[in-house]
């Protein structure tokens, strides 16, 4: 077995694990700092991961399946300390976070492209597919994590978050803000929802303060400049100009 | 009948909500808005019991007639029985 020190989220877990996989993605997130949680993924733990997804352990599945499953119980435990995961791509722009969110395939990591070439090196991705996001400081804070999607953007860093958007693909482009209802439907399907019932509870009071503290737009859209101009006008409150 | 363990109620925008966790959450994901007294019904339904007891507690508890309050239990463990939520 190995045994390393990595920092999520703001928080130092020790990890117990068997594939050099974890090792090399999880690299840039080692740290020093004493763990508050303790993580072995055994065996037991890759046979319900490849259960999870409807799939077989083989030898090359083996460490991708070991890096979710680290995922899910490092998420499971950190729920109590206010973290939760959202499946989205997070934008660095200005200072802060923006999280794009959207069912598999609708198009967020496009919107995304479109806000970095609309702002150049001004934005960066955070995190492409699974940022974390810490509910205790008074602004919700969005960690970059090593699980980033299959392009794997992103950054270890973290940044106060502005603001969050449902993508939806449409010809025309158009942005209405979400009621806290709205809000918590969506975070309900795109946050990871633990399976045991203190866990989930506290996953649940995480989002319910989301939806309290930090603004949701629908955002309908089409793959264009004007698309990008209209998210980052009505996210930043900052007119940019066409050029 | 009672609720099947995992169910979670929780105050939200001046109303309730239920969500799903562990054994409950197996058939359903999303959330079920709840007004007071649905979520009043739902906090009886934590411990084994049934719809009589239930509408008994309810006519206690507000100041409402039987009936009507029969068919309001009737309704919301209906509604909860059709996601899942409930065990026999």
């Amino acid at each position: 077995m190995k045994r390393e020190k990595y920092m999520f989220g703001g928080i130092s877990v020790e990890a117990e694990y068997s594939c050099e996989y974890i090792s090399d993605r999880c690299r840039d997130y080692k740290t020093s700092t004493p763990a508050e949680i303790f993580i072995t993924v055994t065996a037991e733990d890759i046979n319900n991961e490849a259960n999870f997804g409807k799939t077989e352990v083989t030898e090359q599945s083996k460490g991708y399946l070991e890096f979710l499953s680290l995922y899910r119980k490092f998420c499971n435990a950190a729920a109590s300390k206010g973290i939760v995961l959202m499946h989205g791509c997070a934008v660095a722009t200005g200072g802060k976070a923006y999280i794009f969110t959207a069912p598999s395939g609708t198009g967020k990591s496009t919107h995304a492209n479109l806000w970095l070439e609309l702002l150049g090196d001004k934005a960066f991705i955070l995190n492409g597919d699974k940022p974390l996001i810490d509910m205790k400081p008074v602004i919700p804070t969005v960690y970059g994590t090593p699980w980033d999607g299959k392009e794997h953007l992103s950054q270890n860093t973290n940044l106060p978050l502005g603001g969050i958007v449902l993508i939806e693909r449409s010809e025309s482009n158009s942005v209405e803000p979400l009621s806290q209802g709205e809000a918590l439907k969506i975070l309900l399907s795109q946050c990871y929802r633990p399976n045991d019932p203190a866990d989930m509870q506290h996953v649940l009071n995480s989002i319910l303060k989301l939806t309290e503290t930090v603004k949701f737009y629908k955002l309908k859209c089409n793959i264009s400049k004007e698309a990008a101009l209209l998210s980052f006008n009505t996210l930043t409150k900052e007119d940019i100009n066409e050029a | 009948m009672k609720l099947k363990n995992g169910v979670i109620i929780t105050e939200h925008d001046g109303g309730f909500v239920a969500v799903a966790a562990g054994e409950a959450a197996a058939n359903f994901n999303g959330m079920l808005k709840l007004n007071g007294t649905a979520a009043f019904i739902c906090e009886l339904l934590k411990n084994d019991t049934d719809i009589d007891k239930i509408t008994d507690a309810l006519c206690d508890e507000f100041e409402v007639d039987r009936n009507t309050a029969f068919n309001n239990v009737q309704k919301t463990v209906d509604t909860l029985k059709g996601i899942g939520l409930i065990s026999e």
